[in-house]
């Protein structure tokens, strides 16, 4: 165990761990209760297209994709709230182009990139201090707005009509939601990958789902599931020689069936 | 006095359909108006018009002499109750969370709640009789109960107006009895109050006024004259019986319908 501490790559992949775990387990309490858990798969798919463009332009392929998932982020908001489109077909509509705009892209620079393939599926290999630095920068603008925010992000998430009647603005906010899952899915591809990220959004969520009715608690226990697996995974991946997203994803699905075996919500529904 | 709800030939369209046609109505401040109609008659349309969610298409809204829409601090005086079944009941939210979120707007961004913000969900759930459920979280609460959160939510800003949407579907016969008398009593201690139901044996009961819509103006009056024949073949059909006897007056729709010396339909 002392041992793998000691590579560098591993001690950032472990940080990285810790924050992408925490970061994506409590979006994932929003995500999860809202019932969008598609917007977050079809954000993940659009960032593909930032890191391709990324690579495209010689911009840092994070940047790139910050500002990419943004604008699809928002325009996904903007299409369905117009109401000529449903929430899902919009999703579905850009969650194809954008991962198509990324593959052409990339053909067009006619060059065979090696990082690519970390983004898709995470490398624990590919964390630089650098990715560190801006995984930790998103992050703590995502905690942050989440505390700053906690009861408006809470009553939009249960009841939006109710929200935006009573004066709070659930339009707005709803953008800033969407926002933040954006950012979430940046911070954590590197290491979990385009491709599964938003199953680390959602998966530990819906297992502490599960196991309470309250809400500070399930963002708790989220936290906690959404950390363990990732350091569990990312120690596993190293010792299997498996892909870390890979490896992160079906653990934390080893604990969400657990908890749904366990849940006292279906013992009080049967 | 000006009314404080005042709809002027009100039409409102879904990109499908025109839910409402020409509909004209005034709520007084202290009236209790029953709005009633058959599903599909554009009666949650004609609450969310009020509320200013939905525009007209073209006539004129005024609530407390505005455009709902444009209302910014009056806003706090409407206190809405809206349908029951569009809320995930499984959500993780203990009762009086929900209540504290009716203050939500007034306690501003990323503000705390204060004490008084705690006081005035005390009084609100202490108001509607759920005053010891506000740790419970909302799955394990009855149909009825869930109900009376719900007003108490709308309560916890003291409004002057109250809109209700189907405020008893899923609530049994015992606890809708109990939930008029309720809405009867704010009604006695000054509140306005608009509710909409499809249930006009039992509104009509505490109301103190009825409209009755099917996407447009049927009749609006006094309670009695919604259980005329008129009224109930124009909304349900001209095999509508309207029997008004028992703990709980009901309807009846039927091809041939036959009473017997007490007035209950028989199997013949």
């Amino acid at each position: 165990m002392s041992e793998i501490l000691q590579y560098g790559f591993m001690q950032r992949a472990l940080v990285a761990g810790v924050i992408i775990g925490t970061v994506c387990a409590v979006v994932g309490v929003y995500v999860v209760l809202k019932g969008i858990s598609f917007i977050g798969a079809g954000i993940a798919h659009a960032s593909f297209g930032g890191v391709a463009l990324g690579f495209a332009l010689g911009v840092n392929p994070v940047l790139a994709a910050v500002v990419f998932c943004l604008f699809v982020a928002w325009a996904i908001g903007m299409v369905s709230e117009r109401g000529k489109v449903r929430e899902d077909t919009a999703v579905g509509v850009f969650f194809a182009a954008t991962m198509a705009l990324g593959i052409l892209v990339i053909g067009l620079m006619k060059v065979y990139q090696v990082d690519l393939f970390a983004y898709l599926f995470g490398s624990i290999l590919a964390v630089t201090k650098v990715d560190l630095w801006m995984s930790a920068g998103l992050g703590a603008v995502v905690l942050a707005t989440v505390a700053g925010l906690f009861k408006e992000l809470l009553f939009i998430t249960f009841d939006p009509e109710m929200a935006e009647v009573t004066g709070v603005p659930a339009r707005r906010l709803h953008y800033v939601l969407l926002g933040l899952i954006a950012l979430t899915v940046v911070l954590s591809m590197k290491v979990v990958g385009i491709v599964l990220v938003s199953a680390l959004i959602v998966t530990p969520a819906a297992a502490a789902y599960q196991l309470t009715e309250d809400f500070r608690r399930m963002m708790a226990l989220s936290v906690v599931i959404g950390v363990s697996a990732t350091i569990g995974g990312l120690l596993l991946s190293y010792w299997l020689n498996t892909g870390s997203g890979a490896t992160i994803v079906l653990l934390a699905t080893i604990v969400f069936f657990g908890s749904l075996a366990l849940s006292p919500r279906r013992r009080a529904n049967s | 006095m000006r009314p404080m709800i005042d709809l002027d030939s009100v039409t409102v369209s879904y990109p499908s359909h025109t839910a409402l046609e020409d509909i004209s109505l005034q709520v007084p401040g202290g009236q209790f108006l029953a709005v009633v109609g058959p599903n599909g008659a554009g009666k949650t349309t004609l609450l969310k018009t009020v509320l200013g969610i939905l525009r007209p298409d073209s006539g004129t809204v005024r609530v407390f002499g505005k455009p709902p829409w444009r209302l910014a601090e009056e806003r706090r005086r409407i206190g809405y109750v809206p349908q029951s079944m569009s809320i995930d009941l499984g959500f993780p939210v203990k009762a009086g969370e929900v209540v504290l979120m009716g203050r939500y707007g007034r306690i501003g961004l990323g503000q705390k709640p204060s004490a008084a913000d705690r006081e005035a969900v005390h009084r609100a759930m202490d108001r509607v009789g759920i005053d010891d459920l506000s740790e419970a979280p909302i799955g394990r609460l009855s149909g009825g109960q869930r109900q009376r959160m719900f007003v108490a939510r709308a309560l916890a800003n003291d409004p002057e107006l109250l809109l209700l949407d189907e405020p008893t579907t899923g609530v049994d016969v015992a606890a809708t009895g109990s939930f008029y008398e309720l809405l009867h009593q704010l009604h006695e201690e000054g509140m306005t109050i608009l509710v909409v139901s499809h249930d006009i044996g039992v509104v009509a009961n505490y109301a103190s006024a009825v409209a009755c819509i099917n996407q447009r103006m049927v009749l609006h009056g006094r309670p009695e004259e919604a259980k005329s024949g008129a009224v109930l073949s124009c909304m349900y059909g001209p095999k509508a019986v309207f029997l008004d006897h028992g703990p709980v007056p009901h309807m009846v729709v039927g091809e041939d319908i036959h009473l017997d010396e007490r007035g209950e339909p028989t199997d013949e």
